[in-house]
């Protein structure tokens, strides 16, 4: 059993704008320096910053069961894997696979302290804040290699479901209770 | 691309630790292993209008409801009470925002009307947030 447990999360913000810098003539006595008209990429310049923010919870030190996580942390051995193997909810890899089912992250019906959520294939998923719902609204959609996090508000950890876009994918998950 | 499109690059990550058991160092977390990221380019999959405001103030009766339809958002807390975030249209707020902190994502056509105010009765807060539809 663990003695604390805190996460540290921050996200970061790049607007940008697709920008066209003009030719420029340059034509001198030994050389030219002409320049030919091209396309660049540049701060937005509604914003002319990046943007983001960072901060750590706390979270319980007894997480309700292997599934706060979707890990088998790297420096378990199979010796020390105290689940009943059959009734495992976790994977050794740590991946999930989305189709177009439904999937509840975890069954533990917990006020949820935060949730972070990669999609670690190429397809795009979509999240769910009201898994268990009857027609749930998909709020949150994550590309392929794209995370998103949030801490919750009085909602519970069962209540977050993963649903693919057009096309299975897979991701990785950690869902900590207050 | 064409002059004027908008793209986002954008990062959310987070390093789940634990404390050891005399209670003095923080470890990464051993049932995680490591530090947790991942990040995304948007840009042919959004639109190009990008609006973005500094400094919005909401207090706990005055949401700042920005409507639908957007293809992505960000929401921070600069400063004052803690901020509360609703996806659909402020019938339940389930994502809080304490100070410095930040939320950031591509959001899907079927979401509501993304709302937010403070947390704290009586309290109020400054927000930053951009969205491009």
């Amino acid at each position: 059993m663990a003695q604390d447990r805190k996460i540290q999360f921050s996200t970061q913000v790049v607007p940008k704008i697709e920008f066209q810098r003009a030719a420029r003539a340059g034509v001198l006595e030994e050389y030219d320096r002409t320049q030919a008209a091209y396309q660049h990429n540049k701060l937005h310049t509604s914003v002319n910053k990046t943007l983001g923010g960072n901060g750590y919870i706390d979270v319980n030190a007894t997480q309700a069961d292997d599934s706060w996580t979707s890990f088998i942390a790297p420096a378990a051995d199979w010796d020390s894997n105290l689940s009943q193997w059959e009734a495992a909810t976790d994977t050794w890899d740590g991946i999930i696979t989305i189709s177009s089912s439904l999937v509840q992250l975890t069954s533990n019906s917990n006020t949820m302290a935060f949730c972070y959520i990669k999609n670690t294939g190429t397809n795009t998923v979509k999240v769910t804040l009201e898994y268990g719902a009857g027609s749930p609204t998909y709020p949150m959609k994550v590309k392929g290699g794209a995370s998103v996090q949030f801490r919750g508000n009085g909602i519970n950890t069962n209540k977050i479901g993963v649903i693919r876009d057009s096309s299975d994918s897979t991701i990785e998950y950690v869902i900590a209770k207050t | 691309m064409a002059t004027n499109d908008v793209t986002l690059t954008y990062k959310n990550s987070c390093t789940p630790q634990e404390l050891d058991s005399g209670g003095t160092r923080w470890f990464m977390d051993s049932d995680c292993g490591r530090k947790l990221s991942g990040n995304s380019v948007l840009s042919g999959e959004m639109g190009n209008t990008l609006v973005y405001v500094a400094a919005g103030d909401v207090t706990d009766s005055t949401a700042i409801d920005l409507q639908t339809g957007f293809d992505f958002f960000y929401l921070k807390c600069v400063s004052g009470d803690d901020v509360k975030l609703s996806f659909d249209g402020g019938s339940n707020y389930l994502v809080l925002l304490s100070v410095g902190e930040a939320f950031a994502s591509y959001v899907d056509s079927s979401a509501a009307d993304i709302k937010f105010l403070t947390a704290t009765g009586g309290g109020s807060s400054v927000v930053e947030y951009l969205t491009v539809t």
